[in-house]
This record gives structure tokens, sequence and C-alpha cells, in this order.
């Protein structure tokens, strides 16, 4: 369910001069939770794969740096001001932020196989893990195996 | 590295968001990381602006906005890029700066 709340600026609807005053709050502090500002970090785990998941709204390919580097992946971002030109700023919530993390990958991460990608302000970096070999029984060797290559033989000369 | 399960959220969260004014409109930035154009849905209603979106992984976000008189609301435009919607508010020709003739 939605709950949308409105933000409501001071406004007098009967003013007699229309002076638009209507943003004139966005510098209050605001209480209410909000989205929060550093960037939000999703950790998943699938059978074959972790998924990081990092929410950089606004940020391009070029302002991430992503390294792996002995078992050890770490990534930095900055996102900077976006200030458009000849406009007055009222209220400023997005600002700037950087992040810098590493993170230790553990054994079964296939370290070639990473990949990232960027979509929608959401960066996505998969981390395979390596392929688990298939169960195999592994055969003994020792005098008894040569047995019943011994006895087909005989079969073979019998018949 | 372990399975994180997220908790199922029951509220919008209130994106963030940066107000410019200039002489001819209103600029907002506001930032909708993991949106989908047709997950975005803008609304005018009685001089209030709302954007809502839910995602894929069904959290929701919702942010209105009451608009000055000063908005010509027939003309808002809304885009939406790398997860910052970008909505313009042209003002209403009466609302912007005029330089009246001394004669």
């Amino acid at each position: 369910m939605f709950t949308p709340s409105v933000w409501s600026p001071v406004f007098a609807a009967g003013f007699p001069f229309d002076r638009a005053p209507a943003f004139e709050d966005f510098f209050r502090p605001r209480s209410r939770a909000q989205a929060q500002r550093a960037p939000r970090i999703d950790v998943r785990e699938s059978e074959d794969a972790f998924t990081l998941s990092v929410e950089v709204p606004g940020v391009k390919a070029a302002d991430i740096a992503l390294e792996v580097k002995e078992r050890t992946l770490s990534l930095n971002i900055t996102r900077k001001q976006e200030l458009p030109e000849g406009v007055r700023a009222l209220r400023l919530e997005r600002g700037t932020f950087s992040l810098s993390q590493t993170f230790a990958l553990p054994p079964q991460v296939s370290l070639e196989a990473i990949t990232a990608d960027l979509q929608l302000g959401v960066l996505t970096v998969r981390l395979p893990k390596a392929a688990l070999a298939a169960p195999r029984t592994i055969p003994i060797n020792g005098a008894e195996s040569v047995a019943p290559t011994a006895s087909r033989t005989e079969e073979e000369v019998s018949s | 590295m372990s399975a994180l399960t997220t908790p199922a959220k029951t509220t919008a969260l209130e994106p963030l968001v940066d107000v410019f004014d200039s002489d001819d409109e209103l600029l907002l930035l506001i930032d909708l990381p993991g949106v989908a154009r047709e997950q975005l849905q803008v609304s005018v209603k009685a001089e209030t602006l709302t954007l809502e979106a839910k995602r894929d992984d069904d959290s929701l976000y919702s942010r209105s906005f009451q608009l000055p008189r000063s908005v010509d609301t027939e003309r808002i435009s809304v885009s939406l890029q790398d997860g910052v919607a970008r909505a313009t508010l042209p003002k209403l020709a009466r609302a912007k700066p005029q330089r009246i003739p001394v004669h």
C-alpha cells in the first residue's frame, strides 16, 4: 500500500500578491523517515553466485572503480553535486556521496568470472561460484582390481 | 558474505530531492534508483505533484510536492535517467519577472 505523505510548504492561498513563496520551507529540517543518504548495499546468495547491488542514482560508469586483488573486492564510488547552470538551489537533499568499501571474497567465488553492470542507477556485481565438481567415485587400484579382467579373459577363452 | 533476506517493506520510502528555481521554471531532481520508466507514476491533482514507483523488488517510493501557483501544471514534464527523475515545472507567463517600462 502506498502511504503518500504530502510535503506542504507555507503557502497562503489568499495572498494578495502571487509571489509564489511555495518552496520557501525547503530548508526546514526533515523529521520523517527518508531514503538513506548513503548508498544502500544488498548482498544476496543463490546456488551459483553471490550478487552485490549498490544503489547509485545519477552515477556514471566512469565514477565507479571496482578492483579485485588477493581475494578482496574493493569498490569506490563518488557522486558529484549536480548543479544545473543559471538556477538557484532551493533545497539540496541528494548531495554528494562517496563510498569506499572492501569485501572479502568467499573461497568458492571464481575471480575470473566476476561481472559488473550499471542499470537504472543500480550497480550489480555478480560473483559466480566456481562450478562444483560432480560427485565422482575414485577407483582403488590394487592387486584385486586385476582379477575381473582376468576372469573375463577366461570366459572369452572358454566360449 | 551470507545470504541476506530483506524484510518486506510496507511503507514507501521518500526519495531524496534537489529543487532548483529559475525565472522560467522549477526543476526537481529525484533519486529513484532501480526504477524503470514504466514503473514510475507521476500525477498532478489539486495542485499536488505526486511521484510513485514500485520497483522489481516490491519496494516503494512515494513523494508529493505542493505546487506553487506560478507553475503551469499543464506543461510539467518528467524524464528518468540513471535512476534520477528530472521534473521540469514551467512557470506561467504571468509569474515570470516582467520589466515594466517607465514612460
